[in-house]
Parts: structure tokens; C-alpha cells; sequence
């Protein structure tokens, strides 16, 4: 049996450094995975307490995550299209036009 | 114990994967990672006794999302920007960050290390059945029809906006091949 701690850890680590990722990188696409990471790292959270509680909401929940998942990636990387076809760049420190 | 040294490797699979995603400079070598992060996540399902779960991570993730990802890194032809390492400690900024960041995993691990004091030890040391498909699929179209259905909307939603957001206006040129065309060594 594997103690609760290891999935916890390992999510708190993915997920800081996910954080870290969005904060730093400035390509979109990259920001993008590392939302990704972020998910998979509340997911794995979620499957690490819901087997150790005997639940089963943590993988619904997860599969809730994934299709959520999906449509953002759709809309996600359409708007990434979007904005390089008004640009020609995906670098984020370019798209200042709402900055007051 | 073998489950567990199993675990632990995994698990620093996954994170030298997300290490690969936010470091490395070229999108492509940081995709490679992310699939890497996705596999190992999905062997880590495996361990937690959910193999569904991990067939769903493997096929969703790495098949659907991270192709799109690729597929859209070959689609916008960016300039290359070589291999290695971002300098991300260069930047007051960025090392601001990197401090938040270290603060918020600190407190992450703060609340972990609070659960794992608040959850009590099963009775049975068993592997549990409710991760199984077909416990999660009484779930799924009985306590939780409603979020079902709702989801299914919401995929509808996100494929018209994907259509919508994409679509050129009319009587405009292909711009998506044109920026990088007149560098030298650019594009081929």
C-alpha cells in the first residue's frame, strides 16, 4: 500500500513548478504545458486521496479535469493561432495592448 | 516496499520531466518532457490502482492534447531558438518568481504534511475496486449525470469557438506561411 504522502508530495512539487513555468516563460505555448502540468498534478492529487479514502468522486473528478482539459487545449491553442496570425509571434511580452 | 521504490521512481520521472518543460528554450524539447511528465503520471495511476484512469491519461494527454500541442509548434514555424537552458536567473523579475514559487511549494507541502496527519489508516491494506470502470461508470450516468451532460456542452462550445477563433476573414492572404520566409536559414 502506498502511504498518501507520495502523491501529495509529488503534487505539491508538479504543481509549484508549473506555477513557476507560467511565471517565468514567455512563449505561450510553453505556458500552456506547464497549465498542463499543473492539471495533471491536481489530478494526481485527487487519485492519491480518493484511493486511500475508498472514494470513488476523486476519479470522476479527474475525468471532469481531462475533458475540461481538452476544450481548453482546443481554445487555447486557437487563440495562440490567433494571436500569431496578428504578430507573427508567440512570445507573451508582445500582447500589452490592454496594460493601462 | 517495491511499490513504493516504483512510486518514488516514477514520480522523479515526472518531475525531471516538468523540469525538461519549464527549462529547456526550444517548445519542442519541452513537449518531449511533457510527455514524459504524462506517462510517468499514468504509471503512477497504475500504482494507485486505477488502471483505467491511466489508459484515459495516456490516450487524452498524450495522445489528444500534446499532439495538438506539437501540431500547432509545426504550424506556426517559430525561429529557432536553439538548444539548452533558459536563463530565467537573470531576470530581477523572473527571480522573484522563482522565490514565489518556492513559497507556494513550501505551503503546498505544508498542507500535505497537514492531511496526511488527518487521514486516518484504512482498516483493509486491500487495492481499492472503485477506481474500476465499471464502479465509475454507475458513478458517472447516476450521482454525477448532471456534470456529464454539462461537459458534453461544454465540448460542443470549446469545438465551435476552436472553428471560430481559427477561421481567416474573407479576402484575406494565408499569413500564416509569410513571416520568417525572407530570412536566410530560417524556414526551409
Amino acid at each position: 500500500m502506498i502511504p498518501v504522502s507520495l502523491p501529495l508530495v509529488t503534487g505539491a512539487l508538479l504543481f509549484a513548478l508549473g506555477a513557476f513555468g507560467v511565471l517565468v516563460r514567455r512563449n505561450a505555448i510553453v505556458i500552456f504545458m506547464c497549465i498542463e502540468l499543473m492539471l495533471n498534478a491536481v489530478n494526481l492529487t485527487l487519485v492519491g486521496l480518493s484511493s486511500r479514502l475508498h472514494s470513488v468522486d476523486g476519479p470522476i473528478f479527474v475525468m471532469f479535469v481531462m475533458a475540461v482539459a481538452a476544450a481548453e487545449a482546443a481554445v487555447g491553442l486557437a487563440i495562440i493561432i490567433a494571436l500569431y496570425r496578428r504578430k507573427s509571434t508567440v512570445d507573451v511580452s508582445n500582447f500589452n495592448i490592454l496594460k493601462g | 516496499m517495491v511499490y513504493e521504490a516504483l512510486y518514488i521512481l516514477f514520480a522523479l520521472g515526472a518531475l525531471i520531466g516538468g523540469l525538461n518543460v519549464v527549462a529547456r528554450r526550444n517548445p519542442v524539447n519541452s513537449a518531449i518532457g511533457l510527455l514524459f511528465t504524462f506517462i510517468c503520471i499514468a504509471a503512477l495511476y497504475i500504482l494507485h490502482g486505477s488502471p483505467f484512469l491511466a489508459m484515459i491519461q495516456i490516450i487524452v494527454y498524450a495522445g489528444a492534447i500534446l499532439i495538438l500541442v506539437v501540431f500547432t509548434i509545426m504550424l506556426l514555424a517559430l525561429r529557432q531558438p536553439g538548444a539548452g537552458l533558459t536563463k530565467f536567473w537573470t531576470v530581477p523579475q523572473k527571480l522573484a518568481a522563482l522565490v514565489g514559487a518556492v513559497l507556494l511549494g513550501g505551503e503546498l507541502l505544508y498542507l500535505a504534511a497537514r492531511a496526511v496527519t488527518l487521514i486516518a489508516e484504512p482498516a483493509d491494506a486491500e487495492l481499492s475496486t472503485l477506481a474500476q470502470p465499471a464502479a465509475l461508470g454507475q458513478a458517472l450516468f447516476g450521482k454525477f449525470l448532471l456534470p456529464f451532460e454539462v461537459a458534453g456542452v461544454l465540448l460542443l462550445a470549446a469545438i465551435v469557438g476552436a472553428v471560430v477563433l481559427t477561421r481567416r476573414p474573407k479576402g484575406t492572404a494565408a499569413m500564416i506561411d509569410a513571416p520568417h520566409a525572407d530570412e536566410k536559414g530560417g524556414r526551409p
